[in-house]
């Protein structure tokens, strides 16, 4: 993967399409918080820090269409959650979708959880496209009529009409999370999901709003003791009673439910040593895990902390398989990616009080970057700076840096491998680390379950991407 | 990374081997940059975990990130600890403690002197639209200095609504040659308490929910003193701060009494300016010693 055209069987990756606008000013409820394809892919879904959800829908394949795949278009837009005030705290609860969860199809509608810090939703989306009409008692337009005025009886029939996406939120499963929910997930029996946030994780029926099981709890008695917090949760693909749950200290947790209805003691606990070598003061920062996702197969599962990818076997709790070196060259820089935001908000202060939320969140060094797996399990994938994101062959055979940028946005043009000067002469094309835009991150990926198509989140644009045929 | 304000020129950044001394490299072999950047690290949490205050007075109320706090005091503990350490061993090695503050710091070892500010991240009721202006005076590294006020004392009559509330803990680290404890007004030579700060409570505290309704009901007004290491000052200045406190305390208690945080706690043990202005005369000294440090 390497460079591009170098095999036959070498994938190459072609601009598809791009959601979303290319304006310099961006609003901030544009800005994308989660990707997720449905269970089928023929459905992608996005949820925004304004608390909408977008889906889009893969066309039908023809013959006519330039790629061999169909495109995706929307479908349905719908506003998830708003901002609400928790007027206990006299704090802002922000609408901004942290998660999008789908589960799987099971008739005619598509069902999916969408969450925000406190709430989670059960969303229904389905299609209407025939319409009673003929009714007796009622005009076609809605209004009743008048019962006497009825001399005859006819038979209403179904007319089709022009295709209708409707979302309706089923079940709000709300009040359970003291702190900022960050995952949920869906469990394999298609009847229960988890929610975690910094200190707890709840197990929900998906039928049941009114109560939940509290699964793990790591808050101590004393919160001044605390030093450690989760960071994402996942249920088994297969096994239903066993979920992982990573921590801000760089372990993960693997919980068996069948053990205890209180799973604080884990049944395995996977963590690498520490190389006393590269001991820093950001050490724990950057070890801190920012997304934990299984393999398909159930068999692995894969973490992304600040600087790597790590791919574990859940057999060998000592160390990972695989480590997969994201970004490197900015560990000398860590000190910078720390201060970033500090020596901004001195300047601006002074001068621009009202942007400092946004530059606030600008501390890079707590970027918390997602990661996926390909449908089949063979390359995982992640994001970076710059817009750019990195893939990664299993076996540690190849990798790649590819850039979701506005200069690549022609159907068919073919993504060149970008590559990072870290130091030393920079060659032609390459990017110097100190050239790297900060600004424009990828934290959200998604890869579609049986295909080679991905979707990447820049900022306020959705790219899709796939590979040649 | 030399320090604030000073930008390494690109030449001599790609000029450096890779691997080799690098100032922003904590395994340097240079013992003069790791303690800088070691005291940049330090005022740079301390102006993260101060920055929910600042965003919080621009008027954005969300609750600040848990995730985000815990790594920070994590940082800050692990840095005490550190300086800890190191005041514990020269302690050992200079038998004759203290000097006053004089000139210039001479080679490393130089231990700065962090005053672990502890943060009540003002999760509660609405915050005046306009902060006072010295808690958010950070211009450069005398920002340490300016934290050390508490600026809800600062402005007496605002004194009932300023749920922002700064609670100094005094842990003072350094008793090397050159440098003085500067909570111990008169006291050079006493010996540094080793105890680790109890200053993250009030942050971490604050993201307590408290769910019974006899909270302030059963809260003794000890209990929020009894965090407080009062091991720097004399007994008479503690009794004088204690005395000022606890009226404070009873006079914050009911405006607030529909609030069950832990942030009152923090928020009532704060004492008047007049006796932080007597604790702190030597405030000065420590704007000069910060100069001193940065310009080293």
């Amino acid at each position: 993967m390497a460079g591009a055209g170098d095999g036959d069987d070498e994938v190459q990756w072609c601009f598809s399409q791009v959601k979303g606008a290319f304006d310099d000013d961006i609003a901030e409820a544009d800005i994308i918080s989660t990707v997720e394809f449905s269970h089928s892919g023929e459905l992608l879904a996005t949820g925004d820090k304004g608390g909408r959800v977008v889906i889009f829908q893969q066309d039908p394949e023809s013959k006519s269409q330039p790629l061999c795949r169909g495109q995706y278009n929307v479908y349905s837009t719908f506003q998830s959650h708003e901002p609400e005030f928790d007027y206990l705290k006299s704090l802002e609860i922000e609408e901004k979708i942290n998660k999008i969860r789908w589960l799987p199809q099971k008739n005619a509608a598509q069902f999916l959880l969408s969450t925000n810090d406190k709430t989670i939703k059960l969303w229904k989306i389905s299609e209407r496209d025939k319409r009673p009409e003929g009714y007796n008692l009622k005009e076609d337009d809605g209004r009743y009529r008048d019962p006497s005025s009825v001399t005859a009886l006819r038979v209403p029939v179904f007319q089709p009409m022009d295709l209708m996406v409707e979302a309706s939120p089923r079940r709000v499963f709300a009040n359970a999370h003291t702190y900022h929910i960050n995952s949920i997930s869906v469990n394999s029996d298609n009847e229960t999901y988890l929610s975690a946030d910094d200190l707890r994780i709840n197990l929900w029926h998906l039928e049941i709003t009114d109560r939940s099981f509290n699964i793990v709890d790591i808050k101590p008695a004393n919160m001044e003791e605390l030093t450690e917090v989760i960071t994402a949760a996942e249920f088994h693909p297969h096994q239903c009673n066993t979920f992982v749950y990573s921590s801000s200290k760089g372990t993960i947790r693997l919980c068996d439910m069948r053990a205890s209805a209180l799973c604080d003691q884990h049944s395995k606990l996977f963590e690498e040593q520490e190389d006393p070598s590269r001991r820093s003061f950001f050490s724990e920062i950057i070890s801190s895990i920012s997304d934990v996702k299984f393999s398909h197969s159930g068999r692995y599962m894969m973490t992304r902390d600040y600087l790597s990818v790590k791919i574990w076997d859940l057999n060998m709790e000592s160390r990972p398989v695989e480590t997969y070196q994201v970004h490197e060259y900015l560990r000398s820089k860590l000190c910078s990616l720390y201060e970033n935001d500090c020596i901004l908000m001195r300047c601006v202060h002074e001068y621009l009080r009202s942007k400092l939320c946004s530059l606030y969140e600008n501390d890079c060094i707590f970027d918390k970057f997602e990661c996926c797996w390909s449908g089949d399990d063979s390359v995982v994938m992640t994001g970076s700076y710059n817009n750019f994101f990195r893939m990664f062959e299993r076996g540690g055979r190849q990798d790649v840096t590819l850039e979701a940028s506005r200069e690549v946005s022609q159907p068919l043009m073919v993504l060149k491998p970008r590559r990072v000067c870290a130091g030393g002469k920079r060659r032609k094309d390459e990017v110097g680390v100190d050239s790297l835009d900060f600004s424009r991150k990828i934290l959200h990926t998604t890869w579609h379950p049986h295909d080679n198509i991905i979707a990447v989140a820049t900022t306020n644009n959705l790219y899709i991407f796939q590979d040649k045929c | 990374m030399l320090g604030r304000g000073v930008k390494r020129k690109r030449g001599v950044q790609e000029a450096q081997p890779v691997g080799g001394v690098d100032a922003a490299d904590p395994n340097s072999a240079s013992g003069v940059s790791y303690l800088q950047q070691r005291q940049l690290v330090l005022s740079l949490c301390l102006d993260k975990l101060q920055g929910c205050q600042i965003v919080q007075g621009c008027q954005i109320r969300t609750e600040p990130s848990l995730h985000r706090s815990v790594l920070l005091v994590n940082t800050l503990r692990q840095i005490q600890e550190e300086m800890r350490q190191e005041g514990e061993e020269s302690m050992t090695l200079t038998a004759a403690a203290a000097l006053a503050a004089t000139g210039p710091l001479p080679a490393p070892p130089a231990t700065p002197l962090p005053q672990i500010i502890s943060l009540a991240c003002g999760a509660q009721a609405s915050l005046p639209p306009s902060p006072p202006q010295d808690l958010f005076d950070l211009s450069g590294l005398d920002s340490v200095s300016s934290l050390l006020t508490c600026p809800g004392c600062s402005e007496e009559e605002e004194e009932e609504e300023a749920e922002l509330e700064v609670s100094l803990v005094s842990s003072a680290f350094a008793s090397s040659a050159t440098s003085t404890p500067l909570l111990t007004p008169g006291d050079p030579a006493s010996s540094p308490d080793g105890r680790p700060s109890h200053s993250f409570h009030s942050l971490l505290g604050s993201f307590e929910l408290v769910n019974s309704p006899g909270y302030l009901s059963d809260l003794a007004l000890d209990d929020i003193f009894e965090d407080i290491d009062t091991s720097m000052y004399d007994a008479s200045d503690v009794s004088s701060i204690l005395a000022l406190g606890s009226s404070r305390a009873a006079s914050l208690a009911s405006p607030l009494s529909g609030l069950d945080d832990g942030e009152l706690k923090v928020g009532a043990s704060c004492p008047s300016s007049a006796t932080l202005q007597l604790c702190f005369s030597e405030v000065s000294d420590l704007d000069h010693i910060m100069e001193v440090l940065v310009g080293s």
